[in-house]
């Protein structure tokens, strides 16, 4: 073997450096490992987090339901979507209790839980679906987007009139929606309680959205209403004070608003 | 007593003839991440003695027409096709996706 720091290139030959190394790792019998680069991003996120100072538990740790079915895989993720759970959720319900409940409905609707977080309101962040999974939480329009969930009722009453689907677009798509939504509608309108984000919960999202700019290319991040505002859809999720999280959020991040 | 007895027995035939032919389907909404159901009353399609229905499967195997769907669920579908619609498994999970849609329903793409 020759070396190109002394070997005289005028009259000898000579290996290049890529020839050195594929001899010397042939002499040492190099194995080569594969590295599954999604499965250890997601471990990676999830130590990111942990390391912050933020309770974290993964799917396995909750004892997460098999999902029924999937809608496929997703990865180049490039927007954040921020939800709350709704009007039946409260922070005077255990966390564990409501992402069981957010599971359940999810597992109905769509055969899989249909956010990647859901954030509870002593700050405990669950990893809903894998990342590595296409999330369904927004319609029709979810490659790409990562959910985020508060597992909070943050809509303040009257949002769902003044922000959710119209009734004349609800019986559109016929009585049964119509009727649905003039009761969720009243619901909303005599509520009395509310949730208000405590500090735990906006700790926690900023760790994981701070986490999550780091691991992709994100450049947008938005509350539902705003995601589907942008596609002409009326919606009261997440409610004044998700929308005013992911304000901050942009703002502290420098992402962009919902197109 | 004996005089209201045919008032009676016209009462109860009525009431049984009702309840053959008219039910009652809480049919699945699903409204800004939560999942409600709304009574949609109904003739039925085969005379049946229960009044209350419901979708015996998950929304989501009708949203995607889940092939793979246990045999017990698929009998009670099959059941419950024939009373609310009239129709076969394969035409009834058409109408039922169109009616889920309608209520809020929808695929991640």
């Amino acid at each position: 073997m020759s070396d190109v720091r002394t070997d005289d290139l005028k009259t000898g030959s000579f290996d290049t450096w890529a020839t050195i190394e594929a001899k010397r790792a042939e002499a040492v019998k190099t194995v080569t490992v594969k590295v599954d680069h999604k499965a250890a991003t997601r471990q990676a996120i999830i130590v990111a987090i942990r390391k912050a100072g933020i309770p974290l538990m993964t799917r396995s740790e909750w004892k997460a339901k098999p999902s029924a079915r999937s809608d496929g895989p997703d990865w180049d993720y490039s927007a954040i979507v921020i939800h709350h759970a709704g009007n039946s959720y409260s922070c005077s319900a255990d966390g564990a209790e409501l992402i069981r409940k957010a599971e359940d409905t999810d597992i109905a609707s769509f055969g899989h839980i249909s956010y990647h977080y859901a954030i509870d309101c002593k700050g405990t962040i669950y990893e809903a679906l894998d990342i590595r999974e296409k999330g369904a939480h927004l319609k029709a329009a979810n490659t790409g987007k990562i959910g985020i969930v508060f597992l909070s009722d943050f809509s303040l009453p009257g949002e769902a009139v003044a922000h959710g689907p119209s009734l004349s677009d609800s019986f559109k798509r016929g009585a049964k929606a119509g009727v649905a939504e003039i009761l969720g509608q009243a619901k909303d309108t005599v509520s009395t309680s509310w949730d208000t984000p405590t500090t735990p919960q906006l700790n926690a999202v900023d760790v994981l959205v701070k986490t999550l700019v780091e691991y992709f290319k994100i450049a947008m991040l938005g509350g539902h209403r705003e995601f589907a505002s942008a596609n002409d859809q009326g919606r009261a999720c997440p409610g004044a004070h998700g929308l005013k999280i992911a304000r901050d959020l942009r703002d502290r991040y420098g992402l962009d608003v919902p197109k | 007593m004996f005089r209201n007895k045919p008032k009676l027995a016209i009462g109860a035939g009525l009431l049984l003839v009702f309840t053959l032919f008219v039910g009652i389907d809480m049919e699945p909404v699903l409204s800004d991440h939560e999942l409600t159901t709304v009574p949609v009353p109904f003739i039925k399609r085969q005379p049946a003695l229960a009044l209350v229905f419901s979708l015996p499967v998950e929304p989501f195997r009708v949203m995607h027409h889940d092939t793979d769907m246990p045999d017990v669920k698929r009998l009670a579908l099959q059941r419950y096709c024939a009373v609310r619609f009239g129709e076969s498994e394969v035409d009834c999970l058409a109408t039922l996706e169109g009616r889920l849609r309608e209520s809020g329903f929808y695929k991640a793409e």
